[in-house]
């Protein structure tokens, strides 16, 4: 098709209105080949924003509910006994497609969270003697509801850290909720069109990676990881509310945003800007944070920000 | 020599001075313990290099200094320029040595280099100054007077015996009593550390034009350019823009793009050839050579 990510982006804008950071944020996980966790109260279009976006690559989408009783074989699949046949049959289970949804992944108990967050990261699944690869291009987006804690079961931090970024949804604008009021008024909304083939996102992954980084902005990348484990002079307001920095992972995540960032931009050299620009949701739900921050009510955001502003800018 | 290098140690931190620069929050956290100007000679000849060294000591370990601003040394000709910063755990020492030829014989004055920082011990952003320099240039016959011969250096005899009488009860026995007053008070054991050698004032000391950066970069940048003068370019160009050390090219385009399109333009263009690929870079320098005509033009 010799679509653009760009294309993406703009096809992704005719079904959602606004939120350009959220659709930006799920195109450059997907140049990125990294999984997307999306925070935000229920009715913010998380779930059409995923939906949109396998609907417009034109690949396999399937959704999990996560909810308390979910068992890891209902997410990965089971070998059943075929009766016919007098032998065991695999039945793969909706962890296989190119964009999987899992709805409320914070509902769900760790047993299971962790069957998923394993499959992610090994992108084969295993069951029973046969290991199965998951489908290429293969992205996980999650959703959190930040608003209703009871009955949920809180993400560890290494958990997260499986999580390339974590993209805060927050409510509309006023002109964006009219437009929004237009939109639905006609009844349903158009379906998104397939502008882009999953060989499109194998080529812009290929063109991400070959993005060059000088050695100035890789070294500026080091330093605002180290910038959360060290808080410099500048954030020193902030230093408190942290209790552990991000992993070296954070490093490879910004990084690679980076790359898909600039190449978004029609660029194949990272600027800082790249940089400043990936840092928030690549380290948010990297860093570990003190209760304190709770208790005052300072945002993950405001901490993260004001770390990465310290670091000077090469 | 050695008197002139007391008045330069004495002076210097006496001439520092106080205001609050522009950019604050960019600004190194530093202790200034000391920070002068001097030279090699008082007498420079015409034809004949001399040099001119801004000194500075700070109690941090930095891999750095940055905003130090050299004055202007337009009426000599500038041979060279070396820096040489030594970092130990008891403070970084910073050492720039220009070497200068006068052509013409007069008097010239040398304006303070000025350093802005924020002073660790109050943590207020602050503009250090160094002392200034006056050098009498002379010319190459005055410097070497026709040695004495004959009678007339026999008469002049008893005046020399008087004048060396004068300089050695005059100048050296006062020198060398200062210089042991000097060295007792340096190395004598303290309970605190010392007070910062710094005078406020009502007036900061201007500092040199944004142009004028600009302009020394773009000389270097016209003389050869690469990547390094380029990034020279762009640190001239954000100078220029009001850059703080932490604005992104978005931060300054934004700031300066409704009013100075020609400024934007020279910023982008310098982040491309600082930042792009080896093979993108005659490109990305024939780019930031236009756009630094045209913001000039």
């Amino acid at each position: 098709m010799n679509a653009t990510p760009n294309d993406l982006v703009r096809a992704l804008q005719s079904t959602v209105v606004g939120q350009r950071d959220v659709l930006e944020g799920l195109v450059l996980g997907l140049m990125s080949d990294g999984h997307v966790l999306l925070e935000g109260p229920p009715g913010l279009a998380k779930t059409l924003a995923c939906r949109a976006l396998a609907a417009a690559l034109g690949g396999t989408f399937t959704r999990v509910q996560f909810t308390p009783d979910l068992l890891p074989s209902d997410i990965v699949g089971t070998r059943i006994f075929d009766q016919r046949e007098s032998a065991f049959a695999t039945v793969l289970g909706p962890i296989f497609g190119n964009v999987v949804l899992a709805d409320e992944i914070n509902r769900a108990p760790a047993k299971v969270q962790s069957a998923l967050l394993e499959a992610m990261q090994e992108r084969q699944v295993t069951i029973g003697p046969e290991t199965h690869p998951l489908p290429d291009p293969f992205i996980v987006m999650a959703t959190m509801n930040p608003l209703d804690a009871e009955g949920t079961y809180a993400l560890p931090l290494a958990q997260m850290d499986r999580f390339l970024i974590k993209i805060d949804v927050d409510y509309p604008t006023a002109e964006e909720e009219l437009q929004i009021l237009d939109r639905f008024a006609i009844g349903s909304v158009e379906p998104v069109r397939n502008v882009a083939s999953l060989e499109d996102v194998h080529a812009w992954r290929a063109q991400s990676r070959a993005v060059h980084v000088e050695p100035k902005v890789l070294r500026y990348i080091v330093d605002i990881v180290a910038a959360t484990r060290s808080v410099p002079d500048g954030a020193r307001a902030v230093a408190g509310y942290i209790e552990r920095g991000a992993s070296p992972r954070a490093t490879l995540a910004i990084a690679n945003m980076a790359r898909s960032r600039a190449a978004l931009d029609g660029r194949d050299y990272v600027i800082p800007d790249d940089v400043r620009r990936v840092s928030a949701p690549a380290l948010r739900h990297r860093v570990g944070f003190h209760y304190r921050r709770a208790l005052e009510g300072v945002l993950p955001d405001e901490i993260v920000s004001a770390v990465v502003a310290a670091v000077p800018v090469p | 020599m050695t008197s002139r290098l007391l008045a330069v140690a004495l002076v210097a931190p006496a001439a520092a001075c106080l205001c609050a620069p522009a950019s604050a929050q960019a600004l190194q956290r530093l202790t200034v313990t000391s920070f002068a100007l001097s030279a090699d000679t008082a007498k420079p000849t015409t034809g004949v290099p001399f040099h001119v060294f801004v000194t500075l000591h700070v109690r941090e370990n930095v891999p750095s200094i940055q905003e130090i601003e050299l004055p202007s040394l337009a009426a000599l000709e500038v041979l060279g320029d070396e820096r040489k910063v030594a970092s130990s755990p008891g403070g970084t020492s910073y050492r720039e040595t220009i070497s200068l030829v006068a052509h013409a014989p007069g008097t010239i004055h040398i304006a303070p280099a000025t350093l802005d920082a924020i002073d660790a011990r109050d943590g207020k952003p602050k503009r250090y100054s160094t002392n200034d320099l006056t050098l009498e240039i002379t010319g190459a016959s005055e410097t070497s007077p026709a040695p004495a011969t004959g009678p007339s250096a026999l008469q002049d005899f008893d005046g020399a015996v008087v004048s060396l009488m004068i300089w050695i009860f005059g100048i050296v026995v006062p020198t060398v009593t200062a210089l042991v007053l000097v060295a007792w008070l340096v190395t004598r054991p303290r309970a605190a550390p010392p007070p910062p050698h710094v005078v406020a004032v009502s007036e900061p000391t201007p500092a040199p034009a944004p142009r004028d950066v600009l302009g020394d970069a773009r000389a270097a940048f016209d003389a050869a350019p690469s990547r390094a003068t380029a990034a020279r370019v762009r640190d001239a160009a954000r100078h220029v823009a009001g850059a703080a050390e932490k604005d992104t090219l978005a931060d300054l385009d934004r700031r300066v793009s409704p009013t100075q399109p020609r400024l934007a333009e020279l910023l982008t263009a310098a982040e491309r050839a600082t930042f792009t690929y080896d093979a993108d870079l005659a490109v990305a320098l024939d780019s930031l050579r236009i756009a630094l005509e045209r913001y000039t033009a």
